[in-house]
């Protein structure tokens, strides 16, 4: 069966128009811009509407597209080594994908799944100033792999939208994204440890 | 010269995050920064601030509506910024993005220091918004002063205060950082729990979740619904 993508992006029209594959059957592009409204923290997507944010725009339509799709591109400037703004908006609003119920998985707590089945996520980041940024990232992907139980998911950066709209060309291979070396670190102390 | 307290919550309301910037403006003023008037309302920025008496007053503010060159305002005269901010998905609400960068070359220098609380018990899910924080600094030329990260926030809306049990670990901690902010010293990360096990936590924010859907008049089994349409 083909790969239903879904791809989440920050780029201008007329980079979207550029750089983004054309439009196919079991391909969802969702622009991030004009932007979204915010999340409100108020866990209405688990306890007022299940599954869905509460808010009436367009950006309570991306969590219930996360289940009806294999694999997520996330196309975002690199920012202080985590989403663009309006990115993060998105993705702010989709939590509605889990349930807001706890479990443990080696001992530490997680999100229930809402669905069976999670999407694979790649992360295609552009923009300067990879260096230390580009390892945050690869950390926050692991990090939003665990809680939404994707099986796979990849970091790549690219210099210039050039080199993004050729990576878009390509099939998507997946590795597991290794976690790095010193994730998630020590267990802090506390105090009155 | 006073402390400036962003909340960096989207809620204009007496959420966690600005619970816990009134706690440490509480524990800036035991160490004889100012005082907090009772019941004090936080006003969205670029508007006064919820000012505080007495010499180096600090001030806390909210973010949600809060634009770049109001920050920058509000910031006129403080000797340091303090982001109170909940975690949101792993890293930082995305309003909070938006204003960071915003700032970004407009006020080099000013010690910069941040607490983070997450739903999850644990202190360390944190951490990735913790290095996100610290990756801003470097770019902002901020100097970074240091960060609280709380596990268990979905307890500071509770039924407790936060004056004692359950966050006499959370007291103790945003007492060494209130010292740090007041002094424009650096120091180690910071990490804090409630203090009680993670299964009473657990146990707590499900019956939480129960009694929130019972207040929206749904159906427990509906909470796990799935959406085809």
């Amino acid at each position: 069966m083909a790969t239903r993508e879904l791809i989440l992006h920050d780029l201008s029209d007329s980079d979207s128009l550029d750089c983004l594959p054309d439009p196919k059957i079991g391909l969802t592009i969702f622009p991030a811009l004009p932007k979204v409204n915010l999340c409100q923290g108020c866990f209405g997507c688990w306890v007022k509407t299940p599954g869905r944010c509460v808010i009436k725009d367009r950006g309570s339509d991306f969590a219930p597209l996360l289940a009806k799709h294999d694999l997520v591109t996330v196309i975002s400037r690199l920012v202080f080594g985590g989403f663009s703004g309006p990115v993060k908006a998105i993705i702010d609003r989709s939590i509605g994908f889990i349930l807001p119920f706890f479990e443990y998985r080696n001992g530490r707590m997680f999100h229930v799944r809402r669905y069976p089945e999670s999407p694979s996520f790649r992360y295609f980041f552009y923009g300067r100033n990879f260096g230390p940024n580009l390892e945050t990232a690869k950390k926050l992907a692991q990090a939003n792999k665990q809680n939404f139980m994707s099986p796979c998911c990849s970091v790549d950066c690219f210099a210039t939208l050039a080199e993004l709209k050729l990576a878009l060309t390509k099939e998507p291979k997946l590795p597991g994204l290794e976690p790095p070396a010193d994730w998630p670190g020590p267990r802090p102390s506390l105090p009155g440890a | 010269m006073g402390v400036l307290i962003v909340s960096g919550s989207p809620k204009k309301n007496r959420g966690a995050s600005w619970r816990l910037g009134l706690a440490l403006a509480e524990s800036l003023k035991k160490l004889k920064l100012g005082s907090l008037p009772d019941g004090g309302e936080a006003q969205s920025g670029p508007s006064p601030p919820m000012a505080l008496t007495g010499e180096g007053a600090a001030s806390l503010i909210f973010s949600n509506g809060l634009s770049a060159p109001g920050l920058i305002e509000n910031l006129k005269g403080k000797k340091a910024l303090v982001f109170v901010l909940p975690l949101y998905v792993d890293a930082l609400p995305s309003h909070l993005v938006d204003l960071m960068e915003g700032i970004l070359g407009k006020i080099e220098g000013l010690p910069f220091y941040a607490v983070i609380n997450c739903g999850f018990y644990e202190a360390d899910k944190n951490l990735v918004a913790v290095e996100i924080l610290k990756n801003f600094c470097r770019e902002a030329n901020l100097k970074w002063g240091q960060v609280l990260a709380f596990g268990g926030g979905g307890a500071i809306n509770s039924l407790f205060g936060l004056k004692g049990f359950p966050f006499r670990g959370l007291n103790l901690e945003l007492g060494k950082l209130a010292k740090n902010i007041l002094a424009g010293a650096s120091g180690p990360d910071l990490f804090a729990e409630p203090d009680f096990p993670k299964f009473v936590y657990k146990l707590g924010a499900h019956l939480q979740w129960y009694w929130m859907a019972f207040k929206n008049k749904v159906k427990f089994k509906d909470l796990y619904k799935k959406i085809d349409g």
